[in-house]
């Protein structure tokens, strides 16, 4: 089984520094990295140690972190029948006209990840044709994924829909401890939505207060947050979420590539930063420190400048 | 180590084995076989095994970290950085596959004239032998089970073996080679594409109309399990697209609608999108929010050919032809996920052994190119400088070019430093 790194591993000492309670951490990635690894690790930690946990994507369908867990050894999709995952689909139905009524929505979209995922296909012989689900009564009630859509003509009044989030982490947070949140996307909201950034980082207040740890995923290229005068609002308004929630975070951890081109055995740069939430208040202060990593089939491995090979 | 990896593959299959999908194989193709064969042109991934299909360019399916195909399901982003059409050429040939392979094409935006010009077939044997060849050779140091898996360019599905081999064996290819002289002449099998209109130049929501053309297409496609194809060529091309379509709003939730149609018809549909850079350049916010949103980003930057031209045919004229002068260079930004799942450039199609001609290893620098038969992409590298006073032409002639100017550097500091000597 692959072995991913584990929270503590990646951020040392700090990650016992770290407030418990209101925690922000901001991961940021440029194009070719994927954040997804960490994703896993915090989830994995996060599950293991019984933890509730919503999750929600704009950018991702549940199956796709479903496989993508299970080659990290995190099977989501037992966490997510005990109910102790909530996973919120940001992302299949954002835009498609709200035309499904919510018994067949979950028909339509939960056989199609799965089909993908399905088997390997007899080799050489045709594929036998999928059959598509007719009806599956059964599975409406019991889909635990609950789906966020705009429609296709978004309006101020659709944000209301990302209430959904909130009902979530009130429901799982009942047992007096509160639910860990993550949250991958968020900027589709802004430059895709057109929803305002205000009212994006009002939400993520909103929800810091009701969660453990809020965990967000954001891209983090430098033409999306390096501004100039002749920035367009959609970078813009980018750059202020992502530079807001930074100046919130209490840590962050941001994935870039290597800054001197590729290299077969690593594939990206991690760099763990101090946010400006995390003033030392507490037991300490975040550590700052960049380190390498490198996933491969084995897993994904973490290691000092230098100290690469093996 | 190797067979451990195999068995996740099989794990992930779940409680699938042979025998069930042999079955399940055998009781249903029977019944919609005849009329479209669902899996023609389709084949499990090498990597990961998920189905996938030609891009038409058998250098660019091997570009597809190791997949050998591009995987259903997926959204491929192409942009070129000039005013040619390269891009254009690429998605031409992986519409003319589709139309082989009798697949469903629809091409949005452009008329129909632009599916006047797509590449027949090449008529040539050799160029199918050629690459068959070329593909067992580049298999020869790949671990057997792989090398099965190779000779797969030729799918040996019973029924098109049943047929007599000549007559077989265009159609049972997984990628075939196209004669851009010539035009498609689209067999009787095949459907002809079916074409989107771009958006009225005067629309509120440019974007609406294709998408709910796409949604009817893709939900009668989904019905026959018939493989789709979905080619954009020249997005926010203001030929075809009114302006209010290169809002970020409008545009965005048209990539995020379409990536999330790639997700729910993941058995069937993969899409191509052509880009101009120069419209909307990489340090765009709009480009890198489509960048992010598609599975994968390849850029085609040409080079002026003479250039090129200059550079290869100055080097050994030994093997020089036509067909190895590159017209440009190609960046893959955002590879398609492998098995790791992760979008890393560098090392995605290493490790594997299956990593086929162009592997990203080690940042190899690509070229493509075009020539009347087919388009190729392939390593690139600076050739060798063999004359005498090669550096100080290559200094001359090309100054971006970072080996000539370190060779060119050198040669002319030791000239400097003879004649200082001499005085």
């Amino acid at each position: 089984m692959s072995k991913l790194p584990t929270p503590a591993e990646i951020l040392g000492q700090s990650f016992r520094f770290l407030p418990q309670e209101s925690q922000l951490l901001l991961i940021t990635s440029v194009l070719g990295t994927s954040p997804s690894w960490l994703t896993y690790s915090l989830l994995h930690n996060s599950l293991i140690s019984g933890e509730n946990v919503v999750f929600a994507s704009f950018l991702n369908e549940f199956a796709y972190f479903r496989e993508g867990g299970k080659r990290h050894g995190l099977d989501l999709q037992s966490h997510l029948r005990k109910g102790t995952l909530t996973f919120i689909d940001g992302f299949s139905k954002l835009f498609l006209p709200v035309v499904s009524t919510p018994a067949s929505a979950p028909v339509q979209s939960i056989p199609a990840p799965s089909q993908r995922v399905g088997g390997i296909p007899p080799r050489g012989g045709p594929i036998p044709p999928r059959q598509i689900p007719q009806s599956a009564p059964t599975a409406a009630p019991a889909d635990p994924i609950k789906y966020i859509s705009l429609g296709p003509s978004p309006s101020p009044v659709a944000l209301r829909q990302l209430d959904v989030i909130k009902t979530a982490l009130q429901g799982l947070g009942s047992s007096g401890t509160r639910p860990k949140l993550v949250v991958e996307g968020l900027d589709v909201l802004i430059a895709a939505a057109g929803i305002d950034v205000r009212a994006v980082e009002d939400l993520v207040y909103d929800l810091r207060d009701i969660s453990s740890t809020t965990t967000i995923l954001l891209p983090s290229d430098s033409v999306l947050i390096q501004t100039s005068a002749s920035s367009t609002p959609l970078e813009l308004s980018h750059a202020n979420l992502v530079i807001s929630l930074a100046h919130t975070a209490d840590a962050i951890l941001s994935l870039r590539l290597l800054d001197t081109g590729v290299a077969k055995d690593i594939s990206g740069v991690l760099k763990v930063t101090r946010g400006a939430g995390n003033l030392g208040d507490t037991d300490g202060i975040v550590e700052e420190k960049e380190m390498l990593y490198y996933e491969s089939d084995a897993g994904v491995r973490i290691f000092a400048r230098g100290s690469g090979g093996h | 180590m190797s067979f451990r990896k195999r068995s996740v593959v099989l794990n992930t299959s779940g409680g699938n084995n042979p025998a069930a999908t042999d079955a399940t194989a055998a009781g249903t193709a029977p019944q919609s076989a005849p009329p479209t064969p669902p899996a023609k042109g389709v084949r499990p991934s090498f990597l990961t095994g998920v189905p996938t299909t030609s891009t038409g360019t058998a250098s660019l399916d091997a570009l597809l970290s190791g997949h050998e195909g591009l995987p259903l399901g997926s959204m491929v982003l192409i942009e070129e950085s000039s005013t040619t059409d390269f891009a254009g050429a690429l998605l031409r040939y992986y519409a003319a596959e589709g139309i082989v392979q009798g697949h469903n094409v629809v091409v949005v935006g452009v008329g129909e004239a632009w599916g006047r010009e797509l590449p027949g077939l090449s008529d040539r044997k050799e160029d199918n032998e050629d690459i068959k060849k070329k593909g067992k050779e580049e298999r020869m140091k790949i671990a057997w089970r792989y090398e099965a898996l190779g000779n797969r360019r030729t799918t040996d599905s019973s029924p098109s073996l049943q047929m007599g081999t000549d007559a077989s064996e265009p159609i049972s290819l997984f990628c075939h080679t196209y004669d851009l002289t010539k035009r498609l002449m689209i067999p009787p099998s095949s459907k002809p594409p079916t074409y989107i209109p771009p958006p009225p130049p005067t629309s509120s929501s440019p974007f609406s109309s294709i998408l709910s053309a796409l949604y009817s297409l893709l939900s009668a496609a989904s019905s026959t399990n018939s493989i789709t194809r979905v080619l954009i060529p020249n997005l926010l091309s203001p030929l075809f697209y009114p302006p209010s379509s290169s809002q970020p709003a409008h545009l965005l939730q048209f990539i995020h609608t379409l990536r999330s149609l790639t997700r729910q018809y993941s058995h069937i549909l993969t899409i191509m999108i052509s880009f101009p850079l120069p419209l909307y350049p990489r340090s765009t916010g709009l480009t890198r929010h489509l960048e992010h949103l598609s599975d994968a980003t390849i850029e085609l930057h040409p080079i002026p050919t003479f250039l090129a031209r200059f550079e290869m045919t100055k080097s050994s004229s030994t093997s020089t032809s036509a067909d190895d002068i590159p017209q440009g260079l190609v960046k893959v930004w955002k590879a398609i996920e492998g098995k790791k799942g992760t979008g890393i450039v560098g090392s995605s199609s290493k490790g594997d052994g299956s990593g086929g001609v162009v592997g990203m290893e080690g940042g190899d620098d690509l070229a493509f190119m075009l020539t009347r038969r087919r388009m190729r992409i392939e390593r690139f590298s600076l050739p060798v400088d063999e004359g005498d006073d090669g550096g100080d032409e290559h200094k001359a002639h090309n100054p971006s070019s970072t080996v000539g100017e370190g060779v060119g550097g050198v040669e002319s500091g030791k000239k400097m430093h003879k004649v200082d000597l001499e005085f």
